[in-house]
């Protein structure tokens, strides 16, 4: 009988302890915590599951908003704009931070043989990308604005950097997303996060295991509403897209978008959006621009060359991939 | 605890009618608390969702809105939000660019409107996503 009693007692307890463990997990033990806040001329969304993830998140967006201080050329205490206001003048004393993504950006410029220029805003100037109306230049002001993101008149010195001539400026908004990504990675590697995404006006990082095993990314319909399909990616890593429908217009049924091809200065035309997966933040970003200007054959080629993965669709709307990307990628 | 450490009589004499009562009634209370939770977290009333500058502005049950149309301000202008048949779209932008409005009408969850330079966002959330973010 007392032995029944026991039985049945530790079964009570079992089943007491069940639930405990299975509400304590519902209910509490995955922290959770997501911020939507616009910084960097983006809007950022970032939610972190884990330990003190608030403080997590409130870490992220100091971060954030340091490093605005340095791509921001809209803002005049931003360094690119200090660098940009000084062009043709002299030498800007900048921080090693800077100093060091300004070397990153103009060893990429070579790597994809001359794709990524930073040195491109006098060209998205004259189409009406940086302020100002949109508008078709006529082909001598696209040559005059060419003569300017000539990439070996960026110098950079120690701790200087310089533009030689007068009208030339430069622009991290190729890097800005994916290098604020990078230090975002540092920062979630260092806490107690167990997981985390973040998407950083469209450029993700994902961190960690999510409840379901696999973290589901979207990828963008380039022509119409919602998404093309579903991208699975398991642990750490960034995707960066880039497309001819973020920022563009349309005049006499062509539409001319906000990335250039530095060889021509027109709008690249050769794809419409490219999505790069990769291990590194900067280089992801760099790459989805770099991809869009060389279109699908150099695309393909140079990606094997870099370790990243690629999917895409061409002019006519056909998919492209690596093989890891179309084994990965459930389309819609 | 380590139970072999008890003597046999007091471990029994722990276990009383009232005892078995209260852990039942325990453990149904917390089945049902888990129940409503897992209940909620599937759930699959799809919202409206339009945050200004980050922050929440208005929620709504998506399939009882009413066909209407929004007027949303922040600091930086103003968007007009159509609402009809379950689907919302910003029909007009004190903005620039207007890229708001060629994203056309969205219904899906996780399908997300950014008028940037307003800083006004409308998504569809709840339901059941199959996505967890998008690149775009």
């Amino acid at each position: 009988m007392s032995k029944n009693k026991l039985v049945i007692f530790l079964i009570l307890l079992a089943i007491i302890a069940i639930v405990v463990v299975v509400i304590k997990s519902v209910y509490f033990s995955t922290e959770h915590d997501e911020q939507q806040f616009y910084s960097m001329n983006t809007i950022i969304d970032i939610e972190v599951w884990g330990e003190n993830s608030k403080s997590v998140t409130q870490s992220i967006i100091q971060e954030v908003n340091r490093l605005s201080t340095i791509f921001d050329d809209y803002s005049q205490s931003s360094e690119v704009y200090k660098i940009n206001s000084h062009a043709g003048v002299d030498p800007v004393i900048v921080s090693q931070e800077t100093s060091e993504i300004f070397q990153i950006a103009k060893s990429n410029y070579y790597k994809t043989n001359g794709a990524f220029n930073v040195m491109i805003s006098p060209i998205a100037r004259i189409w009406g990308f940086k302020g100002g109306e949109f508008r078709v230049p006529t082909e001598e002001e696209i040559n005059e604005a060419l003569e300017l993101t000539d990439i070996n008149d960026l110098e950079i010195a120690g701790s200087t950097v310089f533009l030689k001539k007068k009208g030339e400026a430069v622009d991290l908004g190729g890097i800005a997303k994916g290098y604020a990504l990078d230090k975002i990675y540092e920062i979630l590697k260092m806490s107690k996060a167990k997981s985390a995404l973040i998407n950083f006006g469209g450029s993700v990082l994902t961190y960690g295991t999510p409840d379901g095993g696999v973290w589901k990314i979207g990828v963008k319909n380039p022509r119409g509403e919602g998404i093309s399909g579903i991208l699975k990616v398991t642990g750490d890593k960034f995707i960066s897209t880039s497309g001819d429908y973020e920022r563009f217009f349309i005049q006499d049924e062509t539409r001319y978008c906000h990335i250039f091809d530095p060889s021509t200065g027109l709008p690249a035309k050769k794809i419409v959006s490219i999505t790069v997966v990769g291990d590194e933040g900067y280089l992801t970003d760099i790459l989805s621009t770099a991809f869009f200007v060389l279109g699908k054959e150099s695309s393909t080629k140079l990606s094997e060359n870099m370790g990243v993965e690629i999917l895409g669709f061409d002019n006519e709307l056909k998919f492209f991939a690596t093989k890891w990307s179309s084994e990965n990628f459930e389309k819609r | 605890m380590n139970l072999n450490s008890l003597p046999q009589s007091g471990a029994v004499k722990i276990l009383k009618k009232g005892d078995l009562i209260l852990s039942g009634t325990l453990l149904v209370v917390c089945l049902i608390f888990l129940g409503i939770r897992l209940y909620n977290r599937n759930s699959p009333v799809k919202f409206l969702e339009i945050k200004v500058d980050g922050e929440l502005y208005k929620k709504m049950d998506l399939k009882n809105a009413f066909d209407s149309l929004l007027e949303v301000s922040s600091k930086e202008g103003k968007v007009s939000i159509e609402i009809r048949d379950g689907k919302a779209r910003v029909v007009d932008s004190t903005c620039k660019d207007k890229l708001c409005e060629k994203m056309g009408w969205i219904s899906v969850t996780g399908e997300v409107i950014t008028c940037l330079p307003n800083r006004i966002t409308v998504s569809i959330t709840g339901g059941s996503s199959d996505y967890d973010s998008t690149t775009y």
